[in-house]
């Protein structure tokens, strides 16, 4: 019952980020065409007393979570990010030469590791920047263990950061970030995702372990801190090659009562600097959302609302090649089940269907020949008289008898025609041979026999003209079929 | 494992060719029988429509049919061997060649044939005569009350100074029993 109210239901997408400190668990459901969040949680692992799986599923529970997909974000101080740039533009081409290349861009062995990658735009001729993504593989493994204890899957595992991109993409304001260079910090409750926007695509990022604890519980001390973390973020920014210089810098995530941050960045950087609360983004926001406001104070809600909410297609996809090939198999023997299923049902439908139009004929067959077998007694008595009766009477019939034809005949042969022999064949022709004077009166003579009702077509085999006792003779043979 | 790189247009041919040998299978497998089995049983049913229409409409004619056969019932008879048949027939041509005055040269029984539900008897004949009294003769033959046929005629004059005809005959009688 449960699984048909939730198939009516509107579709819902579940994002759990598994950080070090901290879990974040959001809920959205489709309303209006646009993904909402329903519902949104977080809480630290400290106050978590059991194990975590069990603690989790009450917590689920209590959530109402339905759905057994979820997708998976991996806090971005888990990640090195990587900015290449590869010979080639071809997508399957520079998959595999990061594929070839992976084990020189981290210390650890190929099966240590998951890595995704994104090409970045503006590429010069020939090359292309690619974001290179790598984490190690236990990391995800603990992750996918703990779905699977909580029965779920992940769906697709993405980075905090690409997910935090996306939600500053919701924000109605971003527009403008598409054509200048900002600097996003997104403040959380142990550290900082900093990353930069250049023509709207994120193109460095790093993470800095200042939060928002760190800056509340070191009053004096988080600001020069603050400030060289922010310089060698700059420093290494330009390292890696790129050259546009920061226009402004957005703040966001657990900012409320941090206004110190935003007068110290904006006197610091000589830049404008933007605060973006959550609650500025109403397009996913549910009406009631002042329990969103209350956790947002503590920790960065970025990533999970922008996982959710974003209509953007993330790139960058950590879920193990293996896992991702299993899903695809299960996936295909899934489908072939239900083509099988489909097509042995229309099969059978089909064989119904002819099977039906078959035995209605054979039901008309068996009637007709029922019907038949009742009048045939009968019927062929009847059948047999009227069939001798038709024999008399085709005997009786004297339309064209020898004597009628020869009647006929006599009666209209002409004097200068002479018959020398007559062959009749009944109902079939009269064939008639003799010699005349003229060949004219051979062909007149032929006229006169075509105006008889008894013949038909009349042939002329023969008329030839010959010597006879010193006169002009034409012999003549003349097959007249008979009419039926 | 060497995975093989195939094209669009290659990948659509292999679609296309399966798709022809499945289609083709399927014709052999089953469209086929199955239209056989279906025209098969069509013409079973056409033939038992029309069978049946014969029957009933000759039902529906019933008493014409009768009053019919009725009136041709004097020409059915019960038949007797086949030598007594023979004889009786060639009595009734000797008979009517003297009515005629007719010369009958040769009279020479054929083998008889069964047809069907009746037996027919054919004789060869020759004869000479003047035109008129042959034609009597082949005018007496045809109307008498038997079923008697003149099948083939060879007519042809003796010679140019006399009338009289040389006639090479056919002469069926059929026995409905």
């Amino acid at each position: 019952m449960k699984k048909i109210t939730s198939f009516l239901s509107k579709p819902k997408r579940v994002a759990l980020e598994l950080g070090t400190s901290w879990v974040k668990i959001a809920q959205a459901q489709l309303l209006d065409q646009q993904y909402k969040i329903v519902g949104l949680s977080v809480k630290r692992m400290l106050d978590i007393k059991t194990t975590l799986a069990p603690a989790m599923k009450q917590w689920f529970r209590e959530m109402d979570i339905t759905g057994n997909e979820v997708t998976l974000i991996i806090p971005r101080h888990f990640v090195t990010i990587k900015n290449l740039e590869l010979p080639s533009t071809d997508t399957r081409e520079i998959k595999e030469i990061i594929d070839l290349q992976i084990s020189k861009q981290t210390p650890y062995s190929r099966d240590e590791i998951v890595f995704g990658f994104k090409v970045l735009q503006g590429n010069t001729e020939g090359y292309s920047n690619v974001l290179l993504a790598i984490v190690k593989k236990n990391i995800i493994e603990e992750r996918l263990k703990l779905l699977r204890e909580l029965q779920l899957e992940a769906g697709c595992i993405r980075i905090s950061s690409e997910m935090a991109y996306q939600y500053f993409l919701l924000f109605s304001r971003a527009k403008h970030l598409k054509e200048s260079t900002a600097l996003i910090i997104d403040i959380d409750e142990e550290s900082s995702e900093v990353f930069v926007l250049s023509a709207g695509e994120p193109v460095f990022s790093r993470n800095i372990f200042i939060g928002r604890e760190f800056i509340l519980k070191n009053p004096d001390d988080w600001e020069r801190k603050f400030s060289e973390e922010i310089k060698r973020l700059f420093e290494l920014y330009h390292h890696e090659g790129h050259r546009a210089a920061v226009e402004r810098v957005l703040i966001t995530g657990a900012t409320d009562g941090l206004a110190d941050v935003l007068t110290f960045v904006r006197l610091s950087l000589n830049l404008p600097v933007e605060k973006i609360d959550i609650l500025d983004i109403p397009i996913c926001m549910p009406e009631e959302a002042s329990s969103i406001k209350v956790m947002s104070r503590s920790v960065s809600l970025s990533s999970v609302i922008g996982a959710l909410c974003s209509q953007e297609k993330a790139h960058i996809n950590l879920l193990p090649r293996e896992i991702e090939i299993e899903r695809q198999v299960k996936y295909k023997a899934k489908y072939l089940t239900i083509t099988g299923i489909f097509s042995v049902a229309v099969l059978i439908l089909l064989s119904a269907l002819l099977l039906e139009k078959f035995y209605t004929k054979k039901h008309y067959y068996e009637l007709l020949h029922a019907k038949f077998i009742k009048s045939e007694t009968e019927a062929g008595d009847i059948e047999s008289i009227k069939v001798k009766a038709n024999t008399i009477r085709k005997y009786l019939d004297k339309k064209n008898s020898v004597v009628n034809i020869l009647q006929e005949l006599f009666k209209i042969t002409p004097d200068q025609i002479y018959f020398r022999d007559i062959h009749y064949v009944k109902n079939k022709e009269v064939i008639l041979t003799g010699s005349s004077e003229a060949m004219s009166d051979v062909f007149k003579f032929v006229t006169i026999l075509e105006a008889l009702e008894c013949f038909e077509n009349i042939k002329t085999n023969y008329a030839t003209k010959k010597q006879k006792n010193g006169k002009d003779v034409v012999d003549f043979e003349l097959i007249c079929p008979l009419k039926e | 494992m060497v995975k093989l790189k195939i094209t669009k247009k290659e990948r659509l041919i292999a679609y296309v060719a399966v798709f022809m040998v499945v289609a083709a299978i399927g014709d052999r497998l089953f469209y086929q029988p199955i239209r056989d089995k279906f025209s098969g049983m069509s013409k079973k049913i056409f033939v038992e429509e029309k069978k049946v229409g014969v029957n009933l409409r000759n039902l529906a004619q019933k008493d014409a049919i009768l009053e019919e056969y009725k009136k041709l019932s004097k020409y059915v008879s019960p038949i007797g061997t086949d030598e007594e048949e023979i004889s009786r027939f060639l009595s009734i041509i000797e008979e009517t060649a003297r009515n005629s005055n007719i010369y009958m040269s040769g009279m020479k029984p054929q083998p008889t044939a069964k047809v069907d539900f009746y037996k027919r008897y054919v004789v060869e004949l020759e004869v000479e005569a003047p035109t008129e009294r042959l034609i009597d003769f082949l005018y007496r033959l045809e109307s008498s009350n038997q079923l008697i046929n003149i099948e083939e005629i060879q007519l042809s004059t003796k010679n140019e100074s006399t009338k009289t005809l040389k006639a090479r005959m056919l002469v069926a009688r059929i026995l409905i029993p």
